[in-house]
């Protein structure tokens, strides 16, 4: 309800809106609540004066110049749904015990996303300083490599290997956990094994 | 990712899991750099459950050499020597009294460490525990499903396995499935082993001994800095074991709350 260009001046619950632009110049509009997410916002609004709805109503739309279209659309929507949740200054009230549903429509809404959205995402969520959404994103690009290999960390987050042999021979020597690695090696091996046969015999 | 910058990358540190931290060290100089002064900062480590359950296809695999614990230690002094909290709780290794000691001077301010083997691992060596002597600023120790052993010499001479005695140690935390703690009591009797600034202390056995009733009463007398006592199962066989026991608790100088579970 609240992206693309604004025209109304109100939304729900006679909630005012915010105007904002991205850095493609396009201009979206969020309610004052969800505004409150934002501590970059709520830091704009103290410093030009935006303490009233008529000022608000009055204002120009505020240059997030770091954000692009896509992560602002994204980043209204999250706020939007957000809007009834504590103000942005609220230490990790997301920690606590919440909503089933909101937790539901979070996980989905992570799950659209996809590596480089989710990486924009987490970029604007911390120029706009939007705490839960921060912690959101990271907690989801930290599941994206959960019991990963090295190898498939580097694929997933398409990263290059820097290290010399003799560096990365080192750096595995030091892991106290060599046994298990070990063991996990050999069970890639099985599955791999266990994966050409059948392929083998037709 | 590459474009993420290091305030952020750090966040995601926050969600990952011990397994996850190690791989992305190997994963290329920049991820070596951070996750390396992730740990350095690190405060607490839980051995076995941060990295095992992970991983729970090992769990029917390990063995004692899983875990290869000289490396954890040499690891913990070179990376993570910050470290407060340590819980080698089900970690699949096999804990000497030389990897106590090196553990003593690779993380100096240890504060707190739980060693429970309720999985079977940790094996506890015999005399291990006596290199707990070492760490100068532990505050908090629970050893559960700890089996002292009786340790037997040339000669035939013997003794039991037991604690020393650990100097800061203020919560105290002791628990067996058999009649393990009564042991550990009775050793601390017969060594004269007291902890000066013991303040809580939370004792289970799962077989109560007869000797149970006398040896506590001890443990309390000469621990009058105890503030908590919480106990699980003990049994009085007399009505004079637990009037002396009673005397004990009322004499005490400095006892604000006991108590007693399961107690007949």
């Amino acid at each position: 309800m609240a992206d693309g260009p604004s025209g109304a001046k109100k939304c729900r619950d006679d909630d005012v809106l915010f105007r904002v632009k991205s850095k493609e110049d396009r201009e979206y509009t969020l309610s004052k609540k969800a505004a409150q997410l934002s501590g970059t916002i709520h830091h704009y609004s103290e410093n030009y004066g935006l303490d009233n709805d008529e000022a608000i109503m009055k204002m120009e739309p505020m240059s997030l110049l770091e954000v692009s279209s896509e992560s602002l659309h994204h980043i209204i929507r999250w706020c939007e749904q957000h809007r009834n949740c504590p103000i942005w200054e609220e230490e990790k009230w997301w920690q606590n015990e919440r909503d089933a549903e909101l937790t539901k429509w979070e996980d989905e809404f992570m799950a659209e996303m996809t590596s480089e959205t989710l990486y924009n995402l987490f970029l604007a969520a911390n120029f706009l300083d939007i705490k839960c959404l921060l912690d959101k994103c990271a907690q989801s690009v930290a599941d994206m490599i959960k019991g990963k290999s090295v190898d498939e960390i580097r694929e997933i987050w398409m990263l290059e290997n820097d290290f010399t042999p003799e560096e990365e021979e080192k750096i595995k020597n030091e892991n106290p956990w060599e046994a298990i690695l070990r063991y996990q090696e050999q069970l890639e091996k099985e599955k791999e094994e266990q994966a050409s046969q059948p392929a083998a015999s037709s | 990712m590459d474009s993420l910058p290091e305030e952020l990358i750090k966040k995601i540190f926050d969600f990952c899991d011990f397994y996850s931290l190690l791989q992305m060290r190997q994963v290329n100089i920049r991820l070596n750099f951070y996750v390396n002064n992730h740990l350095w900062r690190r405060k607490e480590l839980f051995l076995g459950t941060d990295y095992i359950q992970e991983n729970p296809d090992l769990t029917n695999e390990m063995n004692e050499t899983t875990l290869k614990i000289e490396k954890v230690v040499e690891f913990l002094g070179n990376f993570m020597p910050k470290l407060k909290t340590l819980s080698l709780s089900k970690a699949p290794c096999k804990i000497s009294l030389t990897t106590v000691c090196q553990l003593s001077s690779s993380v100096l301010n240890l504060e707190e460490l739980e060693i429970s083997c309720n999985n079977g691992y940790p094996i506890v060596e015999p005399d291990a525990l006596r290199g707990l002597v070492m760490f100068k600023e532990l505050r908090i120790l629970s050893a559960k499903d700890w089996q002292p052993k009786m340790i037997v010499r040339r000669g035939g001479c013997h003794r039991q396995d037991g604690l020393p005695l650990i100097v800061e140690l203020e919560t105290l935390t002791l628990s067996s499935l058999r009649d393990d703690v009564v042991k550990v009591l009775s050793q601390m009797k017969t060594e004269g082993v007291t902890m000066p600034k013991l303040k809580q202390v939370m004792l289970y056995d799962g077989l109560s001994s007869p000797q149970m009733p006398s040896i506590l009463s001890w443990f309390i007398e000469k621990h009058q800095t105890l503030r908590k006592i919480v106990l699980q199962k003990v049994l009085f066989t007399t009505i004079s074991e637990l009037e002396t026991f009673l005397l004990v608790i009322v004499q005490h100088n400095h006892l604000e709350e006991v108590t007693l579970k399961e107690c007949n």
